[in-house]
């Protein structure tokens, strides 16, 4: 019955219901007491519609957990706590919080973490000198080819063509030498949520190779993507997880999107296959302005912006604007802050952990991984490792 | 030696079933900003009362149960200062988030290949209102929409991905 006492139409019911639940779902969290009131009263005595309700908040929830981004904010931040849930620490002691992390540990077939919060210091590895004196020893012969393809390639009219300048930076790149780009990266989505977490992300490239080094206050930890398209992530100084592209979850694969940097191709790309327009830039560097022909479907590169040394010939800044579907648009300035030589290991997970190391990989149950991503990255951090259609559900 | 297993299962079942007790915690609060804070008072129960678990049994029966409990205190709680469901109300619901929770990971599964499936413009709003986390009033603002409309248009999003998961759910438990 109506406010009037006649038999409600069924339509204006439904229609009244769906104006309730799309006003408590997308009311952002303070619909009126009212709504909840209403809401009620149809619910009680119609099964169907109290299904409807469950279906559509199951489905938000899902939403939030598929493409929200607090996964992201999780790798930046959570993971530096060491902590297994980004709300984690608000609610347990230290000592529950060791304690679970050394079961957790337990489980995996690793050593406690525990020590995990004091500062973290590399041991010296056995091969590093070896490729200190090889990187420089290799810079300087690369260095001086340099020189000669620069004085080769350069323009008859005197003035380097875009084209030029970024073929020669290829070859410098290529060089055994690792530059380290601080990364600055401005999402849309983070200021329209405010939520621009403090970091330092920093990525070293030798070539195509790349790793970042993530880090907050003491803490800190490292990830990459190798040539296959894997993703590993350290979890501490004696593991690392690896997640083979095909089980990417859609957040982890916009991560690593979003800061991969195989420096080489990329520069490579940008010369066959994008118009060049080179600046005059500042006395110091040539500024060249990228506009793809073709958007890549993944990548979504837009528009970049490069800073070649005209000395040292090597990239020095890299300004990426890119769209991913999903995630929205995003700028990502890279900045170079340091020059040193390679050391091979650190482009894979074992360059950055201590012997004995585990790494944790597809040999290693779906559910087991994801409880230990969830454990060092957040609980969101499950749905990095996308579950297969045609599995089972685990209860 | 066995405690310590018991709890490492707990922790590992705990972790598990995140996303699972975080639909169960939204089906029965009204507010989203709620579930996460009492999620994790959750998680710290789960982990105490590690010990009541056993080995082998139904770890989801088990947890859900005392997300359950958490919940309907915190819900009565909150009753003091506005208006809430009540606990019969609660009660059916959470019955009914109970069983589509069951199968949760096949939801997810189906979900990823059903959002392949929306049209550009759906994508795009749903991009907006999930990837980057804009309220619907700042949807409306930016896309010159009315705010009810939005709510509207999302509810029929949400709705289609709900029949195209049904569909698949039951299409995977028809093949032989």
């Amino acid at each position: 019955m109506n406010e009037t006492g006649s038999p409600e139409d069924p339509r204006d019911r439904g229609q009244r219901q769906k104006e309730f639940v799309a006003r408590l779902i997308d009311g952002d969290g303070d619909p009126a007491d009212e709504v909840s009131a209403e809401l009620a009263d149809l619910l009680r005595d119609s099964p169907a519609d109290r299904e409807t309700l469950v279906e559509q908040l199951l489905l938000d929830s899902l939403l939030r957990d598929e493409l929200g981004s607090e996964s992201l904010s999780a790798l930046v931040d959570v993971v530096a706590d060491g902590e297994p849930g980004s709300q984690a620490r608000a609610a347990e002691t230290q000592a529950t919080d060791d304690a679970r992390y050394a079961a957790m540990t337990g489980k995996t077939g690793m050593t406690s973490l525990t020590g995990r919060s004091r500062p973290r210091h590399s041991p010296p590895r056995a091969n590093a000198r070896r490729w200190h004196t090889l990187g420089w020893a290799g810079a300087a012969v690369v260095g001086l080819a340099t020189i000669i393809i620069g004085v080769a390639l350069r323009d008859p009219a005197g003035a380097a063509s875009a084209a030029h300048v970024i073929q020669v930076a290829e070859v410098v790149h290529a060089e055994p030498v690792e530059r380290v780009y601080l990364v600055d990266v401005v999402r849309e989505a983070d200021a329209t949520a405010n939520l621009v977490p403090p970091r330092d992300v920093r990525v070293a490239t030798q070539g195509d190779q790349f790793y970042v080094e993530m880090r907050r206050g003491d803490r800190h930890w490292f990830w990459g993507r190798d040539a296959a398209g894997a993703i590993w992530m350290t979890v501490g100084r004696k593991n690392a997880i690896v997640v083979d592209g095909v089980e990417q979850g859609t957040a982890l694969r916009y991560l690593g999107d979003l800061y991969t940097l195989n420096l080489e191709t990329l520069l490579s790309t940008f010369r066959r296959t994008c118009r060049l327009a080179h600046s005059t830039g500042s006395a110091g560097a040539h500024v060249i302005e990228i506009m793809p022909s073709v958007t890549a479907e993944r990548g979504g590169i837009r528009r970049a912006t490069i800073e070649i040394d005209r000395e040292t010939k090597a990239v020095r800044r890299l300004v990426l604007e890119r769209e991913f579907r999903w995630y929205g648009k995003s700028t990502a300035t890279f900045t170079l802050v340091e020059t040193r030589p390679a050391d091979k290991d650190r482009y894979g997970p074992h360059g950055h952990l201590d012997e004995p190391a585990r790494i944790i990989d597809r040999a290693t149950s779906l559910s087991e991984r994801r409880a230990l991503l969830s454990q060092w990255f957040g609980s969101q951090a499950n749905r990095w490792i996308r579950v297969p259609e045609e599995s089972h559900d685990a209860r | 030696m066995a405690e310590d297993a018991d709890r490492t299962l707990v922790v590992t079942e705990i972790a598990r079933h995140q996303a699972r007790l975080r639909g169960f915690l939204r089906c029965l609060l009204v507010r989203p900003s709620d579930v996460d804070d009492l999620l994790q008072e959750i998680n710290t129960v789960l982990w105490q009362k590690a010990g009541d678990f056993v080995p082998g049994t139904d770890f989801w029966a088990w947890a859900s149960q005392v997300a359950r409990y958490k919940a309907f205190n915190q819900i009565r709680r909150y009753g003091r200062e506005r208006l809430v469901f009540d606990d019969t109300l609660l009660e059916q619901l959470a019955e009914a988030a109970s069983v589509k929770l069951r199968d949760l990971d096949r939801r997810r599964a189906a979900l990823g290949t059903c959002l392949e499936k929306l049209s550009p413009p759906q994508r795009q709003l749903l991009e907006l209102r999930y990837a980057a986390g804009q309220s619907v009033e700042a949807i409306s603002q930016s896309i010159g929409r009315p705010a009810g409309s939005l709510r509207q248009t999302l509810y029929r999003i949400r709705a289609a991905l709900q029949s195209c998961i049904e569909g698949r759910l039951a299409l995977a438990e028809d093949a032989p």
